[in-house]
């Protein structure tokens, strides 16, 4: 059954192994790094497993809001048109809802160009909130150094 | 870059001198160039060690310069009396040898800047120290340095090639980072005053300073060396993570020291300017990370730094956001 154990639980079983059983028989400094390095990335991995689907999901509505919000305020045509190119489909796979992502992250950018051009105070408060929100789920996933598969959580 | 290499380079660039390679063995940590310590013993029984800074594979590399620069570099600094550098010996331009373009320099019996501060020394000599090396290197006038090494025509020419740095990234990601393109936005509302041009380091922390007993302070590293806005520098060192850190407990008190050093005013470097810098001086390296993960995107292998730096992507993102979030907002200038 893919549910058990989940892919986050199986990277936090290969971290558990090459710390335990593989790290000490490495004698040579350089390689020491090099796998603990791969270890961080792991723990990464495992990280974004767990909720990368979730946060793309939750923040592209926002994105999209923000974009036709600022559209409708100001009559742009090409944030109208960055809106209407970056809709969020149903598909949960991984892929898509990367497409959906980074289209939406475009309409948004168009947008908060927009507003930052002509200085428009309310909507670039929003916009940076939205920016906020932003990295501190990346680093929430992408930490480097968290316990695998928990630290998002 | 190993035993069997370096001798045969010994062999062919100091035929006379009879060198037996004793060893030659990778020394970790850098992030972007492969680096061997070897030990030369010469017929007349004399033993010398050097280091090799050679090129990885491109396969495996993720940040990128060009060892035929950094040659030239290191040979239009190297008797300069504002500093001491490595003394850079023999240089395998082709790779011919060494397997790949490799720089041989003086090893150094030293430890660095980095190492002395985690001993717990008085911090403040210690600033004081650090800003004197930062700015023996700012300080040297360019008529010094060799035509070899490249000069901007202009500082606003300069200025805006290195905020290009981010169209680069967002060209490389097709536009969808926002933090990127609000980051880039804010910078070009704010352009700083114009300084004099200056060399810059590129890479300028305690870990690439060589502390050695008797003699003054040596510089290493060179890689991202260039003739530019001295501020790089400062703004870079901002976001070097080692503690103990010599800017970010007294900003006035680093500054102070600083414009006392290089002669620039209040208006030109300032804590609010330092940290616009951070932005431009980190960007070249952040390049070179957007560019490694958009490979790894695309199927193409880049080490264990193209997915490590995954990390590094995320960590810059939000010292990116933070510090334009401060930066007001004005006309575009740039």
């Amino acid at each position: 059954m893919i549910t058990r154990p989940s892919t986050s639980r199986v990277l936090e079983d290969v971290v558990e192994e090459l710390t335990r059983d593989i790290m000490p028989v490495i004698t040579d400094p350089a390689q020491q790094i090099r796998l603990h390095m791969l270890m961080i990335v792991l723990n990464d991995c495992a990280n974004a497993s767990e909720r990368e689907i979730s946060v793309m999901r939750a923040e592209i509505p926002t994105y999209l809001a923000f974009a036709d919000d600022v559209a409708k305020a100001t009559g742009s045509a090409e944030v109208a048109a960055a809106v209407a190119g970056a809709q969020m489909g149903d598909s949960l796979v991984l892929t898509d809802v990367i497409r959906d992502y980074e289209n939406a992250s475009r309409a948004f950018s168009t947008a908060m160009d927009l507003v930052m051009d002509t200085v428009n105070r309310d909507f670039i408060e929003r916009g940076e909130a939205l920016l906020k929100t932003r990295v501190t789920n990346e680093r929430a996933i992408l930490s480097g150094s968290s316990a695998v598969g928990r630290s998002a959580s | 870059m190993n035993v069997e290499r370096f001798q045969a380079f010994l062999d062919a660039v100091e035929p006379d001198r009879g060198a037996t390679v004793l060893s030659a063995s990778p020394l970790p940590g850098g992030y972007s160039r492969d680096t061997v310590m070897a030990e030369v013993q010469w017929a007349d029984g004399t033993t010398e060690k050097f280091v090799l800074r050679g090129d990885p594979a491109e396969e495996d590399s993720v940040f990128r310069s060009d060892r035929a620069d950094e040659w030239a570099m290191l040979q239009a600094v190297k008797d300069l009396p504002n500093f001491r550098i490595p003394a850079p010996r023999y240089f395998d331009a082709t790779g011919e040898y060494m397997g790949c373009k490799a720089i041989v320099s003086e090893a150094i019996d030293s430890s660095s800047m980095q190492k002395f501060l985690d001993s717990g020394p008085d911090l403040d000599k210690a600033r004081e120290d650090f800003v004197a090396i930062m700015a023996s290197a700012h300080n040297t006038p360019l008529e010094s340095i060799g035509s070899s090494i490249e000069r901007p025509s202009s500082w606003i020419e300069h200025i805006c090639d290195v905020i290009a740095n981010y169209e680069r990234m967002l060209e490389l990601i097709d536009n969808c980072d926002p933090v990127l393109r609000y980051t880039l936005k804010k910078i070009r509302m704010n352009l700083p005053p114009e300084v004099p041009m200056a060399l810059v380091h590129g890479d300028l922390q305690p870990g690439n300073f060589l502390l050695s007993e008797g003699t003054d302070p040596y510089i290493i590293d060179w890689e991202f060396s260039r003739i530019g806005d001295p501020r790089l520098d400062l703004g870079y060192y901002l976001q070097i993570p080692m503690p103990p850190h010599l800017y970010h407990p007294d900003p006035e008190a680093f500054l102070t020291s600083y414009r006392a050093l290089t002669g620039m005013t209040e208006e030109q470097i300032n804590p609010a300017i330092a940290k616009y810098f951070l932005l431009l001086g980190t960007s070249h390296l952040m390049v070179d990370i957007v560019r490694g993960t958009a490979d790894v995107t695309a199927g193409q292998h880049r080490g264990i730094m193209g997915t490590f730096l995954m990390t590094a992507y995320a960590h810059f993102n939000n010292l990116y956001l933070d510090y334009s979030l401060e930066l007001p907002y004005s006309e575009v200038s740039a």
